[in-house]
């Protein structure tokens, strides 16, 4: 056999699959470049001064205006100052932390009682609250608005958290999650004395952790650059947000440079988060592509 | 340890659909039961109920002493072994073994104890640490059944535990299930589509087709007496042979005549033939098992298929020879003159070649070839010939007098008297008799062939006589069918009877009744059963319904008015033959015009999909 295998003529070199192969590749880097060549610049530019940004033109390093590299981190400062970082960044993390933590809780008991439990009108419900899916986010505003007025939560932290707490996305995409759980597998645990809840906890919940893991993040990040309806609820700048508080640097007297430290500053945390979790976020979008 | 009764059990899905109908079992303590049948037929459904897991449409659930129709499965102290072994992954074996435990509060270190025994009895300790993914089909498999069998339930379930498994771990672990159940000394149900594990693990088998029982016996049993040809066909490995035949009673016995042969059942086994069947007409199929057809070079007793051989399969021990009747259909191996023999030595058989096969005459089954009801009895009913003469009639080689209520119906003359063997009993006089075979039925329970003048007739009794002894054998008549030319002249009083109609309610004043409509007649119901009806929801009030009574539970008295219309005396026994409106009934007893029901003895049917509801 191996003699044979010595023998053979060597594969030919398919001109029209290489090609393929390369244009495919051109392709992607170049979208990829259009993704990441802004976020260069951006970073590049937060690191020059005013002057060296006016002399030269399009550059992806941070050279002064005689072209030699310089890092000028003041302009970090000076963004950190006019952001109001620490209230902000508290502000941020108490609604997103909040927020997300509530929503999964709550959306995934939502979602398991859609998926396994058997009441009146469970079908009917759940088509309400997917068609709630198809209005628009923008529409939701004003009666939103109106009824925290009405409850006396505008100007305040909870009014960020509060009507966002349930997603019909989020609720939708568990569902589905929960449907491809082994149906035997619950029944082992009822069987072997498991109530609903201790079966929801300790039995299908960690069997979804990489879609909750996703949802999390999503839901995190989501919260993080909300900035219309913060912008709506709250004037108070004691409640700025990170986005709206960035909104604020963009629209005030300051340098480009200074501007696009904030930026850089505001969009980090998310940066930070997607490299660590990125392997939860791919297998977990995955998942729930295959098993919904 | 647990009895579990199956009373009545009904699914039925969306009001219509029927998974399982009318399952009726009484599972013994330390019992190892199989449902088989192929997919589909319920096996699974029933076991799902069982365990709490479905809710159950009509019937009682009772494991122990408790109903157990409405207790949610944990409350049931039942284990189950799924066929996907159904382990928790994100816990260790250790912590699946110990879930059941940690549930019901056991103290850790009793915990501990019991998980490393039962890891210790199906050789997993040391994957206790491990995950599930970590481990095969077969370990899997076997901490599914720690899990089960560490909690100490009263009944074990399982379904369809083996079916993941090779073919080699499949008899392994039957083998080890088998041994657990011996080890433990609990209730276990157990489900497959494999009639080899069927046979081979217990004590009885339940075998369902299209959610009907069709047949509940001991493996030896369902082997030697099915009771319609699915059984037999589903039962025995490899698969019984079938041949399209007729029947004919000859002075020797029964011939059997097919397409390309003739055989003759001796006269021993042909008492067990339906008397109806044997005009040479009817059409039966005719069931021979591969073991009962042996290759030889000349049939000694006379019985022989002469068939050409299509192939040969050898399986070490045993040889199964594929032959055929028509040689025009040689490959054909689902034609109605194909069939397989089995043979344990070499007999030189090949391909092509045509030889002579010798079949065992008193180990053929016979089945109706419209319903594949069979038509040859483990207890039989006799039918005999009678002479009636001056009130007196002589059968079963004595004459004695017949009671009043026959006597005025039966003119002298021959005919033919159906014997069932529920109306024979031993007695100290009556027709005299030597017993001629003794079959152990099981439960205390003895069938007995006696042979009466020329007669033989059946009939079933407690142990204790031999074959030889002479009896007396005494009838009760009013279980007797008289018939001449096939019409009946006189029959058996029925033990039940029905009558169709609603359940109603209405307004008798200010207060709510509820009573039964039949015919126009309206029967209240008492409390008892009204609450019975109303578990049952309110479509009870839509329903077109039967109610069916034992005879022997209706006595004269109460407010129902029925009209009188005949007394039959039998002797010991006195009957009154009632109408009420188009239904008529016999109940026990004499005299009265009124009648009542005991309704806890009353069973309700929903006729408009024939389901009982209790």
């Amino acid at each position: 056999m191996k003699q044979c295998e010595k023998l053979r003529f060597p594969k030919r070199v398919n001109i029209a699959s290489v090609a393929k192969k390369t244009a495919v590749y051109v392709v992607l880097i170049a979208l990829c470049l259009t993704f990441i060549i802004p976020y260069l610049w951006m970073i590049a530019t937060s690191l020059r001064t005013e002057m060296a940004y006016n002399s030269t033109g399009f550059t992806l390093l941070p050279i002064d205006e005689f072209g030699k590299l310089s890092f000028h981190f003041e302009n970090y400062g000076e963004a950190f100052k006019a952001l109001d970082l620490g209230t902000v960044f508290l502000n941020t993390m108490i609604v997103c932390v909040v927020n997300t933590a509530a929503n999964l809780f709550l959306n995934s008991l939502a979602a398991y009682a859609f998926a396994r439990l058997k009441f009146f009108g469970r079908n009917t419900v759940f088509k309400v609250c997917l068609f709630s899916m198809m209005v628009p986010g923008t529409v939701m505003l004003v009666p939103n608005y109106l009824i925290c007025d009405f409850l006396g939560l505008t100007e305040s932290i909870p009014a960020l958290i509060l009507p966002f707490i349930m997603s019909v996305y989020n609720i939708f995409l568990l569902r589905q999650q929960f449907l491809g759980v082994d149906k035997e597998i619950e029944e082992a645990a009822k069987i072997e004395g498991a109530g609903v809840f201790r079966i929801y906890f300790r039995i299908v919940l960690p069997l979804v952790k990489p879609m909750l893991i996703v949802l999390g993040i999503t839901t995190f990040m989501w919260n993080y650059s909300n900035y219309l309806w913060p912008y709506i609820v709250n004037t108070d700048e004691s409640l700025r947000t990170l986005s709206t508080s960035l909104a604020g640097l963009m629209g005030a007297d300051y340098d480009l440079t200074v501007k696009l430290a904030g930026a850089v500053i505001v969009s980090a945390p998310m940066i930070i988060v997607f490299f660590i979790l990125q392997k939860f976020i791919v297998g977990g979008t995955m998942a729930g592509a295959v098993k919904g | 340890m647990a009895k579990v009764s199956l009373k009545h059990i009904y699914k039925v899905y969306d009001g219509k659909v029927k998974a399982v109908n009318d399952f009726n079992l009484e599972i013994e303590d330390k019992e190892f039961i199989v449902f088989v049948g192929p997919s589909g037929c319920g096996k699974s459904t029933t076991l799902r109920m069982v365990a709490g897991l479905e809710e159950i449409s009509a019937g009682e659930l009772w494991i122990g002493d408790t109903l157990c129709n409405h207790v949610e499965p944990k409350n049931r102290n039942i284990s189950m072994v799924f066929q996907n072994y159904a382990l928790f992954p994100n816990m260790s074996v250790y912590d699946n073994i110990a879930f059941g435990l940690r549930m019901h509060k056991v103290p850790k270190n009793e915990i501990d104890e019991k998980v490393r025994a039962a890891a210790e009895i199906l050789g997993i300790t040391e994957y206790l640490d491990r995950k599930p993914k970590a481990l095969s089909g077969g370990q899997r498999q076997r901490v599914a059944l720690g899990r089960a069998i560490v909690r100490e339930p009263n009944v074990f379930l399982f379904d369809e535990p083996l079916s993941n498994l090779d073919a080699k771990l499949r008899a392994r672990m039957r083998t080890e299930i088998t041994r657990l159940h011996k080890r433990l000394q609990t209730t276990f149900i157990y489900v497959t589509h494999d009639q080899i594990e069927a046979m081979t693990m217990g004590d009885r088998i339940v075998v369902m087709k299209g959610g009907y029982v069709q047949q509940i016996d001991t493996p030896q049993n369902l082997f030697r007496w099915p009771e319609n040809k699915f059984v037999a066909g589903f039962i025995g490995t490899p698969q019984m042979n079938f041949f399209p035949a007729t029947l004919k009673r000859d002075k020797g016995g029964v011939t059997v005549t097919t397409k390309d042969f003739t055989l003759t059942v001796p006269a021993s086994e042909a008492y067990r033939l339906d008397e109806e069947y044997l005009d040479g007409e009817r059409k039966v199929t005719l069931g021979i098992r591969p073991d009962d057809i042996r290759p030889v070079a000349k049939a000694k007793s006379g019985a022989e298929i002469r068939a050409e051989v299509a192939f040969v399969e050898e399986l070490g021990t045993q040889i199964l020879v594929y032959a055929n009747t028509d040689k025009s259909r040689l490959m054909e191996e689902n034609s109605e003159t194909a069939f397989c023999a089995a043979t344990a030595g070499n007999p030189g058989i090949c391909a092509g070649k045509e030889v002579c096969f010798e079949v065992n005459t008193a180990k053929l089954h016979f089945f109706d070839e419209a319903t594949g009801q069979t038509v040859k009895h483990r207890i039989p009913t006799v039918t005999v010939k009678g002479a009636v003469k001056g009130g007196k009639i002589k059968m079963l080689g004595a004459e004695n007098a017949l009671p009043p209520a026959l006597s005025t119906k039966l003119e002298n003359g021959e005919y033919e008297v159906t014997l069932p063997a529920e109306a024979l009993a031993f007695g100290k006089s009556g027709y005299a008799g030597t017993v001629e075979e003794v079959d152990d039925l099981g439960k205390g329970r003895v069938l007995y062939r006696v042979c009466c003048g020329k007669d033989r007739v059946f009939l079933i009794a407690e142990g204790g006589r031999a074959a030889g002894e002479s009896v007396f054998v005494g009838v009760a008549a009013e279980k007797v069918t008289f018939k001449q030319s096939g019409e009946v002249i006189v029959g058996a009083i029925p033990a039940t009877f029905r009558l169709g109609g609603r359940y109603v309610r209405f307004k008798d004043g200010k207060q709510k009744k509820h009573c039964i409509e039949t015919d126009g007649v309206r029967i209240e119901t008492p409390l008892e059963f009204n609450r019975k009806m109303y578990d049952r929801g309110r479509s009870v009030f839509k329903r077109n319904l039967a109610f069916e009574a034992s005879a022997d539970k209706v006595k004269f008295g109460g407010d129902i008015p029925v009209t009188v219309e005949e007394a039959l005396d039998y002797g010991d026994k006195k009957y009154t033959r009632l109408r009420l409106n188009e239904t008529t009934f016999c109940i026990e007893g004499e005299g009265g015009t009124n009648v009542m029901f005991d309704f806890d003895d009353v069973k309700v049917y929903d006729s408009d999909i024939d389901m009982r509801l209790f």
